[in-house]
């Protein structure tokens, strides 16, 4: 009884909790029914049902993907990427780049963490400043996607399995092929949008803040488009992304 | 009664997901909700509609689990509380007793710190300094816990009524943690009940618990057992009508079940109360 605490004690502790440092028990006086590394080791077991739950409900999709690997799989992400901020929503952030250095991120299961996290940040995102068709064409305001809005750029399906899960409806076998992706939210849900790979570049120009009249030529200048078709297209093309609420003002999102 | 200033808001439950739509579409009866700090400091989407359509309604306070009171200040955080707690008129505010990590790896839990002059220090200037930055009161709840220090000279209930009383903040007392805390240490609930300072108490949590291998786990995932209940009246008995809240976060039963648990509650109440 009344032993100081030593330099770092927080450190350690919590060190402790997340398995990166033996139980010692020193510290602790031990209960009725339990030793004190007993006690501390109850912090232990929440903290590892705390975070991989959480981060398994940010990767909905790849779960599934993961079957009965997810566990494992996730569990290794969270012990070499420990939270440091208040919030477990983000606690998944990072996972689509490390499980692509993993032997288990196969094609799909990278674009299904990718898909995820779009999924997750877009929920909670502010709305911005959303503008009509007319103020987009009319200038001079400076463009940008609304803060809700991830571009993915998916080598997979994983978007059709996605939404078959969500819905309860048999999943549908993924298939390798380019997709051009709008991941961004309708009112308080989520939704993405298979778009062709020239309004994807002209959507990716205005995420770049490029000048509108760049923007609307980065698909020419990728060759996703000639001008004249363009031209005949692009009228339509706004009026979807409006209708979607994609586009704010940059200074107001 | 009246203890810094708030009012006598009767029972509320907690604003949790699978109720938001009937909450929301429905207006049941239920004289106040508690909302989780971390879940609505957010910039937009369905926490924050959800969010607004029931401060419409009801008186909102706010919950936080994050602070990290015994730890070091985040200062972003504490303006998104302040912020947040402007946004809904919050009546009070409170987090716990506790740290929840380093600047190096956060916990995301409610670790017990040792209970020594160091760290009342250390909380008292942490609490004077987040009550200073809010409009409204602040208070602290006694966690739950499974461990305690060799370290600590005094006990949690003293360590907790001198923080109140040294940073002039409100007590949020959970019951349920204090009959947690009791079985896991081999204290007495009553006795420690007995020495909280009533006229600190601006509002009472109530919870379930549950029963693992030698110990209590504060897991809010059922009913409120039969000695805690019998806590609570005990408690009422002697400071009256506080603000009381029933927790229910895991394993969450329909909309009926939790009303009718806020029910009971405010029965004993008002029974301890007036008798």
């Amino acid at each position: 009884m009344g032993e100081a605490m030593p330099t770092g004690w927080r450190r350690r502790m919590v060190d402790m909790v997340r398995g990166a440092a033996p139980l010692a028990g020193s510290w602790f006086r031990g209960g009725p029914e339990c030793t004190p590394e007993q006690q501390i080791g109850i912090y232990r077991d929440q903290y590892r049902l705390r975070l991989l739950g959480a981060v398994r409900q940010e990767v909905l999709g790849l779960k599934v993907l993961l079957g009965d690997e997810a566990d494992g799989v996730l569990w290794r992400f969270v012990q070499e990427h420990p939270s440091r901020t208040w919030t477990l929503d983000r606690i998944a952030d990072g996972l689509a780049d490390w499980l692509g250095r993993q032997p288990e991120g196969t094609a799909a299961r990278v674009d299904m963490a990718r898909l995820d996290a779009a999924v997750q940040r877009g929920f909670t995102a502010a709305e911005g400043k959303v503008l009509t068709p007319e103020e987009i064409v009319g200038g001079p305001v400076e463009l940008t996607l609304a803060p809700h809005v991830t571009l993915l750029r998916l080598r997979t399906t994983v978007h059709e399995v996605r939404a078959a899960l969500m819905s309860g409806a048999e999943p549908p076998a993924v298939r390798e092929e380019p997709v051009h992706l709008v991941v961004f939210r309708r009112g308080i849900r989520m939704r993405h949008w298979a778009v062709s790979g020239a309004e994807m570049a002209l959507l990716e120009g205005v995420a770049r803040r490029l000048p509108l009249a760049e923007a609307i030529e980065e698909p020419v200048r990728a060759g996703w488009i000639d001008g004249p078709t363009l031209a005949g297209e692009i009228g339509g093309w706004f009026e979807s992304f409006a209708e979607r609420r994609l586009l704010v003002a940059a200074g107001a999102a | 009664m009246s203890r810094f200033g708030v009012p006598d808001l009767g029972v509320g439950v907690g604003y949790r997901v699978p109720h938001y739509g009937h909450v929301v579409d429905h207006s049941p009866p239920m004289d106040w909700f508690e909302i989780l700090s971390e879940n609505f400091m957010v910039e937009g989407g369905s926490p924050l509609h959800h969010l607004d359509r029931l401060t419409e309604h009801y008186p909102v306070v706010l919950h936080g689990v994050s602070m990290s009171l015994g730890g070091e200040e985040d200062e972003e955080h504490t303006r998104r509380v302040v912020a947040l707690a402007d946004r809904v008129d919050a009546r009070w505010v409170s987090d716990h007793v506790c740290f929840t990590g380093t600047a190096d790896a956060n916990s995301h839990d409610l670790l017990p710190v040792p209970y020594t002059p160091e760290l009342l220090d250390h909380m008292v200037e942490r609490c004077k300094r987040i009550s200073g930055a809010l409009d409204r009161p602040f208070a602290v709840e006694n966690p739950s816990s499974y461990l305690s220090f060799h370290a600590s000279t005094m006990s949690e209930v003293e360590f907790v009524a001198t923080l109140c009383e040294r940073a002039d903040i409100g007590w949020m007392l959970d019951v349920n943690n204090v009959f947690v805390s009791a079985c896991n240490h081999g204290f007495s609930a009553e006795e420690y009940l007995d020495l909280v300072p009533a006229d600190r108490v601006i509002q009472i949590h109530l919870a379930g618990h549950s029963i693992r291998d030698g110990y209590r786990l504060d897991t809010h995932d059922g009913p409120v057992c039969d000695e805690v209940w019998a806590l609570f009246r005990r408690t009422i008995a002697r400071m009256g009508s506080v603000p009381t809240l029933i927790e229910w976060d895991a394993e969450i039963p329909e909309w009926d079940r939790l009303a009718a648990e806020a029910a009971r509650a405010r029965e004993i109440r008002a029974e301890a109360a007036g008798g």
